[in-house]
């Protein structure tokens, strides 16, 4: 694993966001049968199928720490987005949120060793839940803004 | 005798509220947040087209987060209706060169000018709605209610004790 740099700090959040999620897909109970989201990094537009998570691309906060502007911190802010069914339920995106910052959570070492990412405050923060149709389909929709600063 | 003059101070009292006051704030402000961006999806909702599914009303939700809210417009089709969402520039004119369920093609067709779908029938570029840029007009209405769904919030959490 390499360090994320300032240079490449969006490439690098992502491509570790993106291993991280892929690695612990959240899955839940509905009728019986266990059913696990994908991943995408953006809606998907055609054919969709759901649960899904997105993904979204690092925003980037740069803040010079002295006066001549030479060392900054750099806030990391990335929004990811859970779509499901409304058929089954909040609970799904509920699953999903909560299985995700576990998942995050138990990495936070590995964030800051392996990554030079250290948890922000608030570290995790999430929306409501909203209600939509997409095509043919009702779905429910919650996100989460996971934050970090580069060490 | 020996007058005594006693003055007590409220210091404590002010301190006490004063601990209080930044949640108190950041509450006001999600809940000022949280107001403006419900009256947000009212009116969007209010502004967009019906037409013929109401893909288009149905697809305006929100994400309300601690420190920020996001309006979304969802369009589930490949019809470009960003355009008419935001009436983004370049809006005028779409050339449509290949299938497609909308037109016939090619043609050039001009948004909101009058025109017929492949089937023949009239294009009704609004129908239930407030024209063009919606979205951008629900975003001017709720930055002219942010004084009005703040201050009250904010004077709130002033008051603290």
């Amino acid at each position: 694993m390499v360090v994320i740099t300032a240079a490449a700090i969006r490439q690098g959040v992502f491509a570790r966001l993106r291993t991280l999620i892929l690695a612990n897909l959240p899955t839940y109970t509905y009728n019986s049968g266990t059913i696990t989201y994908t991943m995408v990094a953006s809606f998907p537009r055609d054919n969709p199928s759901f649960p899904v998570v997105v993904l979204n691309t690092a925003s980037i906060k740069m803040i010079p720490i002295n006066l001549s502007g030479d060392t900054q911190d750099y806030e990391v802010e990335v929004q990811i987005d859970f779509y499901a069914k409304e058929l089954h339920g909040k609970l799904a995106i509920d699953t999903g949120q909560d299985e995700l910052c576990a998942s995050f959570i138990a990495n936070r070492s590995a964030f800051d060793t392996a990554d030079g990412l250290l948890l922000g405050d608030p570290f995790w923060d999430d929306s409501n839940i909203s209600e939509f149709t997409s095509g043919n389909q009702v779905l429910n929709t919650g996100s989460s803004i996971v934050r970090f600063v580069l060490k | 005798m020996t007058g005594i003059i006693t003055m007590t101070s409220n210091a404590k009292a002010v301190s006490m509220g004063m601990r209080k006051l930044p949640q108190a704030l950041k509450n006001a402000y999600f809940r000022g947040l949280s107001k403006i961006v419900r009256k947000g999806e009212i009116t969007a909702k209010a502004l967009a087209p019906q037409g013929r599914t109401g893909q288009l009303r149905d697809g305006i939700f929100r994400r309300l987060f601690k420190e920020k809210a996001q309006l979304v417009s969802f369009v589930p089709t490949d019809f470009p209706y960003n355009f008419w969402v935001n009436a983004e520039p370049g809006f005028e004119v779409l050339n449509f060169t290949r299938y497609q369920p909308f037109f016939s093609f090619p043609q050039s067709v001009v948004y909101g000018a009058a025109a017929t779908s492949s089937k023949n029938k009239a294009i009704n570029w609004d129908k239930g709605g407030a024209g063009r840029g919606f979205f951008t007009r629900a975003f001017m209405e709720m930055d002219a209610s942010i004084e009005a769904l703040f201050t009250p919030e904010i004077e709130k959490a002033l008051n603290t004790r």
